[in-house]
C-alpha cells in the first residue's frame, strides 16, 4: 500500500526531529508486556550481524583542505578573484554567524504553549519548479543553420531553463526511467528519439553516469547547446558515503549512436535549479547543515564545496552574501550559485548565499535570489509583533563572473520565479504579506491573530528603492497562488487556496506613479499558472474544487476582467509548468490529467489532453493515451502538425488535425 | 543508565544491552506498536523482534539516539506485519492511514523507489517549522491520535486538525513538485 510507503519513510527523518516530538505524556493505556525469556537473549547470540545502512551521520570523503583551485575570473574592477578558497582564505565572518547560529537558546522549543485556534497560513513552500511564461514564438525544432529552438517555455527569452526533453528538428533527446540491466542493477538513461512523423523511432540509449553513487529519481535538468552537439545533464544523487550531492555532467551527442562524456563535476547540496545563457551554465545549489553536526573546525560540515574528479574546493570566503544572524532552525542552509562554461564545464564563479533557500529569477543581467524569514519588534517583555519579510539578493552576472550589488527587502513571502520581473532598470515583485501579534515566551509566527494579502512593489535597482508600491489589494487573507509579468502587464491570482475562490487582477505597469488593476471579483476555483496567449486573452491552468481540474481563459474588458470561456475535467493534474505544451500560434495548450472516464465505476485513467481556445471558447482537440504517466514529468511538442509525446515510458506521436 | 552506555553493551556484545534497553524503553516501544497493531500479542512478538534486530545490527551501526533507533525498527516491523499478515491496523492508526491517502501518489509513487521517498520525506520535514514538525511526526511517526496531539502540545483539537490538514496539501504540493503526484 502506497499510503504505508509514505509512513514508513519516515524513517529517514532526522533523529533530533523525532527526539523533539517524541510524547512526553502518558496519554493511552499502557498495557503490561510480558517480559521475554532470558533464552531468547541467548539465542541472538547465534544470529548473523547484518550490516544495515541509513541514517547515520557521515562527511564527505576526499577532502582536499583548501587547495588553490579552479578557473579565475575578474570583478568589475578587473581584479582576478577565484571562485574557490584558497590556503590564507579567512572565513571568520561565517564561523561567527554560525557560532552564534549553534548557541542559540532552543529552549522555547520545548515549552507547552497556549495558542488560539488562528486562521494561519501554512509555511510557504518552496517552489522550485514553478510556472512562467515565454516570449519564445518560433516553432520548436525548426532547423536553423543545424541550430535547434528551445521548446521549453522560458521565463525569459534567451535565458534558457533546464528540461527532461530538448529537441532539434532530426531528434528529441529525453531523460528516461531508469534502464534496467539486471534486477539488481538498474541505470538512467538519455533516450534519443528520431523526428520522422509516424517513422519516428527510438535512435540510441545512453545510460548515464552516476559517479559511482545512486541517482536519485527526481528534479533532473538537461540542456542542449546552440549547435545541438553538447548536452548538459544535472541531477541528484547519493555518493558512495551516501551524501546527497548534485551533479553536472557534460556529453558529446555530435553522433547520436556514439555518445560520450566529456566533463563532469558535482557539488555538495541536495537540491538545485539552473539555467544556461550565452553558453553560461549558472547553477544553484540548495545545502543544509544540520546544527547538530557542524564541527567549526572542519569546513566540511558548514560550507559547500565543488568536487572536481578526486579535488575538493571550498567556496571562496569573500564570495558569500552573509545576513546578520540564521535563527529559528535546526539547520544552516545556503543557497550556491556556480558559473561554468556549457563546453568543458570550467567553472567561472561561484557565490554562496547562507539562510537563502527560497526562490531564484535570472533576468538578462541580475540574478535574484530570495530568502524569507519572520522580522520581531517586541514592545515590551510581553508582547510584540511580527511580519513576514523577504530579503532579495542581487547579483549581477557576465562572461567574467558575479558581481554581488546589495539586497533588496521587501514585505511578504515570494512564491515563486514568476513573481519576480526586472524591465529597464527595475525590479517587479509581488509577495504575500503577512503580520499579526506575538506573545513571549513562544513567539512563533503562529501567533494570536494575523492578516494576509497579496502586496506589489517596484524597486529602482540603481539604489535599491521602492519607488511603487499596490499593497494589500486583495481581499483581506488571501494569497498569491500565481503571478505571470509580461512586458508592462501583471497578471495575478490570488486565493484563499482551501476555500477555492480566485480573483484575477490585470494591472497596468506602464507608469509607476499611476499603477492601475481590474480583477475578476471571486470566481470559483484558482489558478496555480497563468499563460498568456496573445491578442489580450490569458489562461489559467487550475482547480475548480477538490475533485474538477479547471481551464479558464480570461480577457480585460472596460474596467474588469472577465472569463470568456472555463472548461472542468474531473480528475488530477500537475502543476509542473514546464509539464505543459503550449502552442500561441495555434492557441494550443497540452498537459496530462488523470480524468474520470466512468462515473458509475470511478474509473479512472490517464490521458494527455490538447485543448484549443478556438476564439472565445475553449475545446478538446483530443485526448491521446499516454503510458507511464507521472503528469510532472510528461513532455511535448509539435512539429509540422504531429504531436511528439514523451514519458519515462512512452513515446507517442500524433498527427493533430486543427 | 544512559543511551551511549547501552550502546557499548551491545558493542561488547553484552546480553545485559537487551535488558536496560528493555528496561528503558520496553513500556514506550510496546505503547508505539500497540497504536499500530492494536493486538496484545503482536505488540509483544514485534517488540521482542525489535530488541532482535537491535542486537544484529548494533555493532557496527552505533546510534545516536537509541529509542529513535530502536522506535524506526520497531514501526517498520509493525507495518510489515501489517503488510505480510494482511491484518488490519489497529483503528487508530487505519485512520492515519486513510489520512495519508488523500494525498499518496498513483502509479508515479511507483517510479519513485523507498530511498528516494525517505530523502523526499526528510527534507520534507526539515522545512515544517517546529511546532508543525512535532504534530506531524506525533501523528505519522507516532501514530498518536488528534486528542492525544492536542494535549501534548496544548492546542485545542480542532486547530491541530487544521495544522494536520495544511501540513498534508503542503506534503502533496512538496510530491506534486518532486514529480510524485495524484
Amino acid at each position: 500500500m502506497k499510503d504505508k510507503k509514505i509512513i514508513r519513510a519516515l524513517d529517514g527523518v532526522d533523529e533530533e526531529f523525532l527526539l523533539y516530538a517524541m510524547p512526553k505524556k502518558k496519554n493511552y493505556n499502557l498495557t503490561k508486556i510480558l517480559s521475554v525469556a532470558a533464552s531468547f537473549v541467548i539465542v541472538i547470540g547465534a544470529v548473523i550481524a547484518l550490516v544495515l545502512s541509513g541514517v547515520l551521520n557521515g562527511n564527505g570523503g576526499g577532502i582536499v583542505p583548501i587547495p588553490d583551485g579552479g578557473n579565475h575570473g575578474a570583478d568589475e574592477g578587473g581584479v582576478v578573484k577565484s571562485p574557490f578558497a584558497s590556503a590564507d582564505s579567512d572565513y571568520s565572518s561565517l564561523v561567527a554567524i554560525i557560532d552564534r547560529f549553534k548557541n542559540q537558546d532552543d529552549s522555547w522549543m520545548d515549552e507547552d504553549f497556549e495558542v488560539e485556534e488562528d486562521g494561519g497560513v501554512p509555511p510557504a513552500t518552496d517552489a522550485p519548479n514553478a510556472p512562467g511564461d515565454s516570449n519564445v514564438s518560433s516553432k520548436p525544432g525548426i532547423n536553423i543553420n543545424g541550430e535547434y529552438v528551445e521548446n521549453t517555455d522560458n521565463q525569459v527569452s534567451g535565458i534558457i531553463e533546464g528540461d527532461l526533453m530538448k529537441m532539434t528538428d532530426k531528434y528529441i533527446f529525453r531523460i528516461s526511467y531508469p534502464f534496467a540491466e539486471s534486477e539488481k542493477n538498474t541505470y538512467y538513461c538519455l533516450k534519443v528519439y528520431s523526428v520522422e512523423k509516424e517513422n519516428s523511432a527510438l535512435v540510441s540509449e545512453y545510460i548515464i553516469p552516476d559517479f559511482g553513487g545512486r541517482i536519485i529519481t527526481l528534479g533532473w535538468e538537461m540542456y542542449l547547446s546552440q549547435d545541438a552537439n553538447v548536452i548538459t545533464l544535472i541531477f541528484r544523487y547519493r555518493d558512495a558515503e551516501g551524501e546527497s550531492r548534485t551533479g553536472v555532467v557534460s556529453l558529446d551527442v555530435s553522433d547520436v549512436e556514439n555518445i560520450k562524456e566529456t566533463a563532469s563535476f558535482s557539488v555538495n547540496a541536495s537540491g538545485f535549479s539552473s539555467r544556461m545563457t550565452d553558453g553560461r551554465l549558472l547553477l544553484f545549489c540548495q545545502s543544509y547543515y544540520l546544527k547538530s553536526k557542524i564541527d567549526t573546525s572542519d569546513y566540511s560540515t558548514f560550507i559547500p564545496s565543488v568536487r572536481v574528479g578526486d579535488e575538493i574546493y571550498f567556496i571562496n570566503p569573500d564570495n558569500f552574501v552573509l545576513p546578520e544572524d540564521i535563527e529559528n532552525s535546526y539547520e544552516a542552509s545556503y543557497t550556491t550559485v556556480i558559473m561554468a562554461n556549457e563546453k568543458g564545464l570550467d567553472i567561472i564563479d561561484a557565490v554562496s548565499l547562507l539562510g537563502y533557500t527560497s526562490n531564484e529569477y535570472v533576468s538578462e543581467n541580475n540574478l535574484f535570489i530570495s530568502r524569507g524569514y519572520t522580522e520581531k519588534t517586541y514592545f515590551d517583555e510581553v508582547n510584540g509583533s511580527f511580519e513576514s519579510v523577504s530579503d532579495i539578493s542581487v547579483i549581477g552576472y557576465s562572461e567574467n563572473g558575479f558581481n554581488i550589488k546589495g539586497v533588496v527587502t521587501l514585505p511578504g513571502t515570494i512564491k515563486d520565479q514568476y513573481s519576480l520581473d526586472e524591465k529597464d532598470g527595475h525590479l517587479r515583485v509581488v509577495t504575500t504579506t503577512r503580520c499579526g501579534s506575538l506573545v513571549r515566551p513562544h513567539d512563533y509566527w503562529l501567533a494570536l491573530g494575523s492578516t494576509r494579502n497579496a502586496s506589489l512593489y517596484v524597486v529602482d535597482l540603481s539604489d535599491n528603492s521602492i519607488v511603487a508600491s499596490v499593497e494589500n489589494f486583495a481581499p483581506e487573507g488571501e494569497e498569491v497562488s500565481s503571478a505571470r509579468f509580461e512586458g508592462d502587464k501583471l497578471y495575478v491570482c490570488t486565493a484563499l487556496i482551501r476555500l477555492f475562490t480566485d480573483p484575477v487582477y490585470f494591472f497596468d505597469l506602464s507608469d509607476y506613479s499611476n499603477i492601475t488593476y481590474t480583477d475578476t471579483g471571486f470566481i470559483e476555483g484558482f489558478s496555480t499558472s497563468l499563460i498568456d496567449l496573445g491578442e489580450g486573452y490569458l489562461l489559467g491552468v487550475g482547480s475548480e474544487d477538490s475533485i474538477h481540474v479547471k481551464l479558464e481563459a480570461y480577457k480585460k474588458e472596460g474596467n474588469s476582467v472577465v472569463s470568456v470561456s472555463k472548461m472542468l475535467i474531473p480528475g488530477g493534474y500537475s502543476n509542473e509548468y514546464k509539464a505543459y505544451f503550449i502552442n500561441r500560434e495555434h492557441n494550443l495548450f497540452g498537459f496530462a490529467v488523470r480524468y474520470l472516464v466512468d462515473e458509475q465505476n470511478g474509473r479512472y485513467e490517464n490521458g494527455y489532453f490538447l485543448v484549443q481556445l478556438d476564439g472565445e471558447s475553449l475545446r478538446v482537440i483530443d485526448i491521446i493515451p499516454v503510458d507511464g504517466l507521472g503528469h510532472a514529468i510528461v513532455r511535448a511538442a509539435m512539429v509540422d502538425g504531429y504531436l511528439y509525446i514523451t514519458t519515462y515510458l512512452d513515446f507517442v506521436v500524433k498527427k493533430i488535425e486543427i | 543508565m544512559d543511551d551511549n552506555r547501552i550502546v557499548e553493551l551491545f558493542f561488547n556484545r553484552d546480553e545485559s544491552a537487551i535488558e536496560q534497553a528493555r528496561g528503558k524503553y520496553g513500556r514506550y516501544l510496546s505503547t508505539l506498536l500497540y497504536n499500530i497493531l492494536g493486538d496484545r500479542d503482536d505488540c509483544e512478538e514485534c517488540e521482542n523482534d525489535t530488541y532482535f534486530r537491535a542486537w544484529n545490527s548494533i555493532p557496527p551501526t552505533r546510534p545516536t539516539s537509541l529509542i529513535a533507533y530502536l522506535s524506526k525498527i520497531a514501526r517498520n516491523l509493525a507495518l510489515d506485519k501489517l503488510r505480510d499478515e494482511k491484518k488490519r491496523p489497529a483503528l487508530k492508526t487505519a485512520l492515519i492511514l486513510d489520512e495519508i491517502s488523500e494525498i499518496i501518489p498513483d502509479s508515479s509513487v511507483d517510479l519513485c523507489d523507498e530511498l528516494d521517498l525517505r530523502d523526499i520525506m526528510r527534507d520534507f520535514v526539515r522545512r515544517l517549522d517546529p511546532i508543525r514538525r512535532k504534530i506531524f511526526l506525533q501523528r505519522y511517526f507516532y501514530m498518536l491520535s488528534v486528542k492525544e496531539i492536542a494535549r501534548e502540545v496544548r492546542m485545542p483539537e480542532g486547530t491541530v486538525k487544521a495544522q494536520l490538514f495544511r501540513i498534508r496539501e503542503a506534503l502533496r504540493d512538496y510530491l506534486k513538485e518532486r514529480g510524485i503526484e495524484i
